[in-house]
């Protein structure tokens, strides 16, 4: 599987991550580093506790990396939960259920997509 | 031999991937060290702050981030010497970053590998060349770039491979002296920070820059915008805002798409123009850099230039104005002004009236009077030894001597070479430097009469008078402005007026001298009125030296 075939298949935007990361040498070492991270469990399980201050700052995080390798979709989900749980009031509450389902999904789906591709 | 030795970059993210594509990027041109939070960072640049060029810092990082660690390093010299670069996707968080001192934000996700290094490469040189000029980039009380920063952002951004069209912005405040002196320094204070907020606002950046360029001008470079009513709507809006409901009255001077290969300081004096042909209109505000006012630019641009080199070849001549007496008995000769004259080979003569106001601009007219004064003295001192003349020669001290604080030591220095007395020159000062600086000029003209130089207000009447002026120095002699002369046909007021200023004058014990005496009619109304002296066409236009010489002499022949 080539990077452009990863990039498809997980909803990314393989033209940008070129143009940023320069080429796919590169790419594959940081989707590599991407894949042998846990982005998404910190915000599960801040959920879990409704600390929605740290879903705010997990969710950042991934938004931030997934912006930079260009995997378009897990940043669109990414950035609709930084934008749900900023400025939330003390004791105020938000359902992040869709959200994250939809993020679990794609997120796991590029994992194995990577990992899938030997990298 | 010494090699030159790669520089070394702090990059700062919690996530590893976030920083380990800033390292891809600058890798090949510098050494580049790893921190995850800004307490870290801390650490590693108090070991030794001089180890590092740049930090490039994420805002939202645990233990510490991005913002904090700016706010520690502002209040640390040693470490405000690095400059840091912010990193972050918040819009709202590029001004505060600003604000607490970073020098450029770059965005995330990252635009491109050749922007960032583009503008790393950019701060770290400005950091070397800021070392040198030993400024800090911000100015404290606008919250905008020094003059030194700004004009390297602009000279860094017409360097830039990557050229968009940018625009020179310079607003004037036109009551400036007004709102300083009626309101004092805490007002300024408010408004100097309200114009900060204004250009932040307007989009200040790193590839925005802005300054305050004097007192009361500030500059914006921005990229190109047609918008400038829009700028101008939401300055004057802002500044609705100042305390005691008080109003700036700006003009607005746009260069548009600025030639990116002059120097930051000629685009300035462009953007100056554009606003200073507007400055008597009551109407308009914003005014643009065209074609008429190009062609004046560039003569103005080719004057300064040639200023060195004319000084240097002597194309700078003295001619003198003859005055004559004329209440003791047959007019004769009682004195001269010294007026400077611009003669370039093969072109003619320059007109005073636009480079001495040029000079008078830019300073550069302080070689030159003193040009003008050491000529001066030296023809003095010829004449006395053959004629023995028995009177001074004046010449003008401009606006910007009369604030220079070393002026009097200089002139005594001038005619001790020259071997004269102070007595036998004239200084002129114009009424409107005596206002611009009353409490200074009162102190230098004490000081130079006391070293024996002869005092003149010149330009009498004109503009802004005050009666002041005639008790509060010690003057000599007054010289009416030269529209008195000019009005003489329309009417008894102005005739009436000069006879006043005269009587007046004779009471404060002062010698009057009338300018612009053209006719007959002028002149016995003059002797009339009691006038000591008269300058002007009817005796003599202003002579080459030799041909004064000629009038000298056959005045100690009588």
């Amino acid at each position: 599987m080539t990077i452009e075939e990863i990039y498809q298949k997980v909803g990314g935007d393989y033209k940008d991550a070129l143009g940023r990361l320069m080429n796919d040498k590169l790419i594959a070492r940081f989707l590599s580093k991407f894949r042998g991270s846990d982005y998404l469990q910190p915000i599960q399980s801040a959920y879990a506790k409704k600390d929605y201050k740290a879903v705010f700052e997990a969710a950042h995080a991934l938004k931030g990396v997934a912006g930079n390798l260009s995997l378009t979709s897990i940043f669109v989900i990414a950035s609709e939960i930084t934008e749900a749980t900023r400025n939330l009031k003390e004791g105020e509450e938000v359902s992040l259920e869709d959200q994250i389902a939809r993020l679990t999904e794609i997120y796991q789906l590029t994992i194995v997509t990577i990992q899938n591709a030997g990298l | 031999m010494e090699t030159r030795t790669k520089k070394r970059i702090l990059v700062v993210d919690d996530d590893e991937i976030n920083r380990e594509i800033l390292g891809a990027y600058l890798e090949d041109e510098y050494i580049i060290d790893y921190a995850t939070n800004g307490q870290e960072t801390l650490d590693i640049l108090h070991k030794d702050p001089t180890r590092y060029s740049l930090v490039l810092i994420d805002w939202r990082m645990p233990v510490m981030d991005g913002l904090t660690f700016l706010s520690i390093r502002k209040e640390e010299p040693a470490l405000r010497r690095i400059p840091v670069i912010f990193l972050t996707s918040e819009k709202s968080k590029e001004v505060e970053a600003l604000r607490l001192g970073a020098a450029d934000f770059i965005k995330k996700p990252y635009r491109s590998p050749e922007v960032i290094q583009a503008r790393v490469n950019r701060i770290v040189e400005l950091r070397e060349a800021s070392d040198i000029v030993k400024q800090t980039s911000i100015d404290e009380e606008t919250g905008l770039y020094t003059k030194e920063y700004f004009e390297h952002f602009v000279r860094a951004i017409n360097a830039s491979e990557h050229q968009r069209p940018y625009d020179l912005i310079a607003v004037y405040i036109q009551n400036h002296a007004f709102l300083q002196e009626f309101y004092g320094p805490a007002f300024m204070d408010s408004m100097n920070k309200m114009m900060g907020r204004f250009f932040l606002e307007e989009g200040f950046s790193a590839d925005a820059p802005a300054t305050r360029g004097g007192e009361e001008t500030f500059f914006f470079f921005r990229p190109h915008n047609e918008d400038d009513e829009g700028f101008c709507a939401r300055l004057l809006l802002k500044s609705h805002s100042l305390e005691n409901g008080e109003r700036a009255y700006f003009k607005v001077g746009v260069y548009p798409n600025v030639d990116p290969t002059l120097a930051p300081s000629i685009l300035c004096n462009r953007a100056i123009s554009s606003y200073e042909a507007i400055l008597k209109s009551q109407t308009i505000m914003v005014g643009h850099y065209d074609d008429a006012l190009h062609e004046k630019s560039l003569l103005e641009e080719r004057l300064i230039q040639r200023f060195p080199k004319a000084i240097k070849e002597q194309e700078f001549q003295v001619f003198y104005q003859p005055k004559y007496a004329i209440q003791d008995g047959e007019p004769h000769l009682g004195g001269a002004e010294a007026l400077i004259r611009w003669f370039i080979p093969g072109e003619g003569m320059v007109n005073p009236g636009v480079f001495i106001p040029l000079f008078e601009k830019n300073g550069l007219i302080r070689d030159l009077d003193r040009h003008v004064h050491r000529q001066v003295a030296n023809q003095i001192a010829k004449w006395k030894e053959e004629y023995g003349i028995p009177f001074p020669v004046s010449a003008n001290l401009s606006r910007v001597d009369v604030l220079d604080p070393n002026l009097t030591d200089e002139l005594f220095d001038i005619i001790s070479e020259a071997g004269i007395d102070p007595s036998d020159i004239h200084l002129e000062v114009t009424e409107s430097a005596a206002l611009d600086a009353s409490v200074s000029l009162s102190e230098i003209v004490t000081k130079l009469k006391e070293k024996g130089f002869g005092i003149e207000v010149d330009d009498f009447g004109s503009g802004y008078s005050s009666l002041n002026t005639l008790t509060e120095f010690p003057f000599d002699v007054l010289k009416l402005d030269m529209s008195f002369m000019r009005r003489f046909d329309q009417g008894e007021k102005n005739k009436a007026m000069v006879k006043w200023i005269i009587s007046l004058a004779k009471r404060f014990k002062l010698k009057t001298v009338a300018e612009g005496v053209e006719t007959k009619e002028q002149y016995l109304f003059l002797v009339d009125a009691g006038c000591d002296y008269i300058q002007g066409w009817y005796f003599s236009k202003a002579l080459p030296a030799n041909e004064f010489e000629e009038l000298i002499r056959k005045e100690t022949r009588l």
